[in-house]
């Protein structure tokens, strides 16, 4: 049974590579299914395995030869705790890098080889992606700044929150070299993704889309559609005539259409940002963007 | 003999792979597998029955085939049955006499489970081995004019020794019992002849005697011709009229619907080869080989062989080795490209009487040599370090 389980992952993937070690898979696999319906594995394959590991190893070395054979099932079991605590160590990872873009947690920049194997892809997607710009979206600084920056996000992606901080701390650092404009794309599997971005266009109609663009962060993750009305009032807008907006769905359409656009243009992810055309996808340390804007800036200088 | 010049009909060999489960089955040689390839590629059809040239041809191949069998067992050809192996031809032979259930029946403990568990429905006894020999002595208390049938091994597939089948034989007539053998690892290794031994069937297969798959049984003309076939069909009636059938005569009436004209036409052919070489020196080569195997294994301290000496066990070298599985050593030696047998080699009821968990059993035949004996004695010496 305990050989089973480790041939099935090991075999399995070994099988991948080479059809020799298929048919061992095909054994574990047959094993594990019968030993789960509480039948003996009639094929023996614990017992293959021992001998041809043990005839092998014999080869070389018959004092480690001994050792394997007389206490293959001691080994076994140590090679198949090991093998679970990598496994929970694996899944951890993976689903750090899923919730917070690294597998070694939310507060860490060590190296995570899942960015490492998936760097490829990403790569290509983001070369694909065609830069979008301003076209009247909501900007703070002149659009005569020599740095223009585009980020596009969602009001309920965690990364997009994450990333706020930038904002702030670009246009504290370059004041008038630079205007950052932020372009709503509601991502579908997000809930009130659309109802926000909609609210938030309510609030611009008011003048007050930035206080309530940042409010939509603060409460990103206990947001509820009574959430947004109790914003608009907490912000001391018109709620008579921010419920009225929010109310008749006055810009379902536009939203709609800023998702299509995002879509359109090959973004995968959010926050995707676009400065002066340069495409750069994800949560950036605040540093990559100091080396941009200042390169950008260089550039604007010498024309 | 020359064990070089053999060697180079079997493609096989040239893989640096030594051969050692002979006893299962054994390899084929280049004559062999072309007398069956002429049968594939030219004259592929049905014998006895289509009376085009073809079918002429394949009935005439097939009945050559037959009286080389014959021959070389020293029957008749019309003594011959073709069969699917020596498991099929006893069970033909237990379902064809016309016995009934409480009809007692003799076997040894030291019996194939094909020569065993067809004969549980009748009244079944067992005479023990003894230092794996047939008990002589016990038999004869046995045997009584209630005993219908003495059936027994010839040459043993466990530890390779030969039963007094002679002695065993005359016992068995004097009251009145039918004495048939198993003689599956006896013909393919030694000098055969059913009128010496004085038996009244005797099964035994192609497959381990250089040919393909197929099984033979030879059953004395008298005997035959009062058993009731045990499967019918095409290729059994002479004619069947008002829904009554005319049988034909053994052999025939025993070869139900189209048969294994390949493999009979291999087995002629194997027969042939065998002959070509002369059956004494084949007994000579194995015991010669034997006797390296059995030094060389006496020689390492954890190692057991079963029964007596190389003389006595000819083809076969059964052992154990103390503190490792037999079918673990098996699988072992397979890493040494030496390709054995490990387990009860079906003969469950003698191991598990015996209280023994089984064995390696190395089988030799015409085409190992030396330097096979050698590699293999080598590479038991390595992994017999992994046991006690």
């Amino acid at each position: 049974m305990v050989f089973c389980i480790i041939g099935l992952v090991i075999f399995g993937i070994l099988g991948l590579f080479s059809a020799k070690y298929r048919r061992y898979f095909r054994e574990s696999l047959h094993c594990m299914r019968r030993q789960l319906m509480l039948k003996a594995c009639d094929t023996q394959f614990d017992q293959e395995m021992k001998s041809k590991i043990s005839a092998k190893i014999g080869k070389g070395s018959p004092g480690l030869a001994r050792f394997v054979f007389r206490r293959f099932a001691m080994l076994t079991w140590i090679l198949l705790i090991i093998m679970l605590v990598s496994a929970a160590f694996i899944a951890y990872g993976f689903y750090s890098f899923v919730v917070y873009g690294n597998c070694n947690g939310p507060n860490s920049n060590d190296f995570c080889i899942y960015n490492a194997l998936l760097t490829r892809s990403v790569e290509d997607k983001t070369a694909a992606i065609k830069p979008l710009e301003v076209d009247g979206n909501p900007t703070i600084g002149s659009l005569d700044a020599p740095v223009k920056i585009v980020e596009v996000g969602c009001f309920i992606c965690p990364f997009t929150k994450k990333a706020e901080i930038f904002r702030q701390q670009i246009l504290n650092k370059y004041g008038e070299n630079v205007s950052f404009t932020f372009r709503i794309m509601p991502l579908p599997y997000h809930n009130f993704s659309s109802e926000t971005a909609e609210a938030a266009y309510c609030a611009l109609d008011q003048n007050m889309y930035w206080e309530y663009h940042d409010k939509l962060f603060e409460y990103q993750s206990s947001m509820s559609i009574q959430k947004l009305h109790d914003i608009a009032a907490e912000l001391g807008m018109d709620t008579t005539q921010f419920d009225n907006c929010f109310d008749s769905n006055t810009y379902v359409e536009k939203v709609r259409k800023d998702y299509d656009t995002g879509v359109a243009a090959g973004i995968f992810a959010t926050p995707t940002y676009f400065v002066n055309g340069r495409t750069f996808v994800g949560l950036k340390a605040f540093s990559d963007f100091e080396n941009v804007v200042a390169s950008e800036m260089e550039a604007s200088c010498s024309v | 003999m020359n064990t070089d010049k053999i060697r180079k009909d079997f493609p096989l060999l040239e893989k640096n792979i030594v051969y050692l489960d002979s006893a299962c089955m054994s390899l084929k040689p280049r004559p062999v597998v072309e007398a069956m390839n002429d049968y594939y590629y030219n004259y592929p059809s049905c014998g006895e029955r289509s009376a085009h040239r073809l079918g002429k041809k394949v009935t005439e191949e097939y009945e050559t085939a037959r009286k080389k069998v014959a021959r070389f067992v020293g029957a008749k050809q019309e003594e011959i049955i073709f069969t699917r192996n020596t498991t099929e031809s006893i069970n033909l032979v237990a379902n064809s006499l016309k016995l009934k259930p409480t009809d007692t029946i003799i076997t040894s403990d030291k019996e194939h489970n094909s020569n065993f568990l067809p004969w549980l429905k009748y009244h079944h006894v067992i005479v023990p081995t003894c230092n794996g020999r047939f008990d002589m002595a016990a038999f004869r208390n046995t045997v009584n004019k209630n005993v219908k049938v003495v059936s027994v091994v010839h040459t043993s597939n466990i530890d390779g020794e030969t039963f007094s089948v002679k002695e065993i034989g005359e016992t068995a007539h004097d009251q009145g019992a039918v004495f048939m053998i198993d003689g599956a690892q006896s013909v393919p290794h030694k000098e055969t002849d059913v009128k010496k031994i004085g038996c009244d069937v005797m099964a035994f297969s192609g497959h381990k005697m250089l040919g393909p798959s197929i099984g033979c049984l030879y059953i004395k003309k008298e005997i035959a011709e009062d058993m009731e076939p045990f499967m019918v069909g095409g290729g059994t009636v002479q004619d069947v009229v008002n829904g009554k059938p005319i049988f034909l005569k053994p052999p025939e009436v025993f070869e139900a619907g189209l048969q294994n004209y390949a493999g009979a036409i291999g087995l002629g052919a194997a027969i042939g080869y065998l002959e070509s070489i002369g059956m004494k020196n084949v007994e000579k080569h194995e015991t010669s080989i034997n006797k390296i195997i059995t030094e060389g294994l006496s020689s390492i301290k954890n190692v057991t062989i079963i029964a007596g000496s190389p003389e006595e066990r000819g083809c076969i070298v059964s052992f154990n080795v103390s503190g490792i599985d037999s079918k673990e050593l098996a699988i072992m030696l397979d890493s040494y490209n030496i390709m054995v047998r490990g387990g009860f080699h079906c003969c469950h009821n003698w191991f598990n009487t015996h209280g023994i968990s089984g064995s390696v059993r190395a089988s030799l035949y015409l085409y190992n040599n030396e330097v096979d004996a050698e590699k293999f004695v080598a590479a038991v010496k390595k992994v017999a370090t992994l046991g006690k």
